[in-house]
């Protein structure tokens, strides 16, 4: 899959929990790569895997896995092969950071917030020094629009908004090349949401760090978005541009999933996807999406191959190979 | 007063009272400051605001939940004074059903779906016999089906979108006049939420039932109702017919909330959208003047700031609390 100057290259990810009803193949063969700048959405509906997909990618695992395999190139080392220790030491927070889907609210209430910004740098050993690292601190709060003063505030004292910019200073103090955003503008106000975005844009245009972006919100996803993957039941079935995916997107799922996003200044008919993704636990052999989909054919019951189709776009379903 | 209205609201208050230690009285968070709307029966209406302008204050005042500090409810000819009880109270919760916000904590986790469907009628003196024939009829309209394979279910072992179904089916199984949807989808995925929606909305025609939706999403409302009342700090300071409010908004809050709405368009990553700056005011100690002055950039300087807009009526049904209108006459 592409060359291997490309910032990040995952191959055949897999990551499965033990359950006391069997294994849940929560990520189950994911490859992609993204190259250094443009930012990616990762959409599709919820208990897919979008979150598990950014925790094997971060090895961020929880006690009951029964499987974790693949290959993850970041500038061209496999860090699957680190150990824990040089892991955390070389790559988490330092090259890769995330922002969680609940970060937001679980901030330590008894500690100011430019204490818990800055933390990370004295984790990961970049800084040791109390004064500069708080001075580093003050200069992502500016980057993310907070004012300094916010840095001698307990989190309670934020509102919704700002404590989100908080956990993505924290997540940006380490300059990162990669960061991963799960969810992160879901619990906001509308205007909120805009104004996250914009100083995420801002970040990515000013910066240059490549963000990945969670979300089961696809119309504020198009804020950032200049590629976009997308998942169903633990796996990718579409991998393309922004433009594609919103204009003209190729995989079914991706179709339908367009379909039922409504729009405020184009009066379309909005369409559901009848039915529910498959369970994890036992899911389909063939296409993963083929019981819910209009264009299913006899080869569907076969497991598609995720092809390139061309200008870097993926796409896993037999009308395409 | 309308002589058709099945809901009419005149300048409605609802204060919570803050105390310390739980005693002493240190004031008030003016959750809804004045609010006066009609509904007529088989109109649906959503209410559109920022998380804290008053939503749900709104919904709970009018179910008798928390009790209005001041102004008057007529709900089917009825006075509603948020004192009521005993007979009073159970007539209102059987003509009015509610789709309260989270549909995780709206259902008893020890119930299955059968017993979450015939507990309402039980308590309003529905037959037994007919319990079971009604709770069916409830699920075959929520799509709840076949019905068989969910009334020994609990509610955990639905999906989420199956839980906000049953949700509904409660709230229409007394065959109520009204339907309060406090966010009714906002925890649910976009294909789970348009199939949600669309059944409530067919349900509020075939029954003409009066809808109130309340949402934080501007976005769904044009596939919703005809009608949208825009909240900001607990007023409502715009109301217009959807379209004409999606086309042509007056007050400078809708301008901005529509503004910050994306749609699915590749061309938004290129562009920086202007937002307000600022946020929403406590409601403890609102600003002076119109509540928006702080953060409004077409504010004019002594009036916004000291002095409450009054209502305006630039367009036909179209009204709007903010002084820019001023010439056009109050309406
Ligand atoms: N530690 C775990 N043990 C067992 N199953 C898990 C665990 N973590 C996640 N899962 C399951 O893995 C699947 C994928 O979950 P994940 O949180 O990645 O989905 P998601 O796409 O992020 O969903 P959402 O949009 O709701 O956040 C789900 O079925 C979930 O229940
Ligand atoms: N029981 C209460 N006691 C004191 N204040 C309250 C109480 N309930 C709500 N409030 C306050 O009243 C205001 C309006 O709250 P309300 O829940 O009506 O808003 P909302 O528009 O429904 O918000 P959301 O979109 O977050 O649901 C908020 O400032 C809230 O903090
Ligand atoms: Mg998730
Ligand atoms: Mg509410």
């Amino acid at each position: 899959m592409g060359t291997t100057d490309r910032l990040l290259r995952v191959e055949d990810l897999k990551l499965h929990f033990r359950t006391w009803r069997g294994p849940v193949q929560a990520v189950d063969g994911v490859s992609f790569a993204l190259d250094r700048g443009p930012a990616t959405v990762v959409v599709g509906e919820s208990g897919c895997g979008k979150s598990t997909l950014a925790r094997a990618i971060l090895r961020l695992l929880p006690r009951n896995v029964s499987a974790y395999t693949g290959n993850v190139w970041l500038n061209g080392t496999n860090i699957m092969t680190l150990n824990e220790e040089r892991f955390r030491r070389q790559v988490r927070w330092v090259k890769m950071a995330l922002v969680s889907q609940a970060a937001m609210n679980s901030l330590n209430p008894v500690i100011r917030v430019g204490d818990q910004v800055s933390e990370p740098l004295r984790v990961h050993g970049v800084s040791t020094n109390k004064k500069e690292a708080l001075r580093q601190a003050e200069e992502v709060f500016r980057l993310v629009g907070v004012s300094a003063d916010f840095l001698e505030r307990f989190p309670f004292e934020l509102s919704g908004g700002m404590r989100q910019r908080a956990v993505l200073a924290m997540a940006l103090i380490t300059h990162p090349d990669l960061v991963f955003l799960d969810e992160p503008t879901s619990a906001l106000d509308v205007l909120t949401q805009t104004s996250i975005m914009n100083v995420l844009k801002g970040i990515k245009r000013d910066l240059g760090v490549t963000f990945v972006l969670i979300t089961h919100d696809i119309a504020t996803s198009s804020e950032l978005a200049d590629r976009a993957a997308v998942m169903y039941a633990g796996q990718l079935v579409e991998f393309s541009s922004a433009h594609h995916f919103f204009r003209e997107p190729l995989h079914p799922y991706s179709q339908k999933l367009m379909a039922s996003v409504p729009t405020l200044r184009e009066d379309k008919k909005l369409e559901f996807i009848p039915g529910r993704p498959p369970s994890l636990l036992d899911p389909p052999t063939g296409c993963r999406f083929a019981d819910r989909c209009s264009s299913r054919f006899g080869k569907c019951v076969e497991e598609p191959p995720f092809r390139d189709v061309g200008e870097d776009w993926w796409v896993k379903c037999w009308l395409h190979v | 007063m309308t002589e058709q209205a099945l809901l009419s609201v005149r300048d409605l208050h609802t204060w919570y009272e803050l105390r310390k230690w739980g005693f002493f009285r240190t004031g008030h968070v003016r959750a809804l400051d004045g609010v006066t709307f009609d509904l007529r029966r088989g109109d649906a209406i959503t209410i559109v605001g920022e998380s804290g302008s008053g939503k749900t204050t709104l919904a709970k005042t009018l179910l008798g939940l928390v009790p209005p500090t001041k102004g008057e409810m007529v709900f089917a000819g009825e006075r509603l004074d948020g004192k009521k009880k005993g007979k009073a109270l159970a007539w209102l919760r059987a003509n009015v059903g509610f789709v309260q916000q989270d549909p995780y904590g709206a259902l008893p986790p020890f119930m299955t779906v059968e017993r979450i469907l015939s507990e309402p009628l039980a308590v309003h003196g529905v037959p037994r016999r007919e319990q079971e024939a009604r709770a069916r009829a409830v699920m075959d309209e929520v799509r709840l089906t076949p019905q068989d394979d969910f009334v020994h279910k609990y509610p955990h072992m639905l999906s989420g979108g199956q839980q906000q179904r049953l949700v509904i089916a409660r709230a229409i199984v007394l065959e109520p006049k009204l339907v309060v949807a406090d966010e009714p989808v906002s925890m649910l995925d976009a294909s789970v939420r348009v199939e949600i929606l669309q059944l409530l909305r067919r349900i509020q025609k075939s029954h003409d039932l009066g809808v109130m939706y309340i949402t934080h999403d501007l976005s769904t409302v044009r596939y919703f109702s005809e009608y949208v009342f825009v909240m900001y700090a607990a007023k409502i300071v715009e109301r217009a017919p959807v379209h004409e409010l999606i086309r042509h908004p007056l007050h400078p809050y809708t301008q901005a909330l529509l503004t910050a709405i994306s749609d699915p368009d590749p061309e938004n990553a290129h562009i920086q959208k202007e937002v307000p700056p600022g946020e929403p005011p406590s409601l403890a100690h609102p600003p002076s003047g119109c509540r928006f002055h702080p953060r409004c950039k077409h504010r004019i300087a002594e009036l916004c700031s000291t002095t409450e807009p009054t209502t305006f009526e630039p367009a036909p049904g179209h009204r709007v609390e903010c002084w820019l209108y001023r010439q056009g006459g109050e309406g």
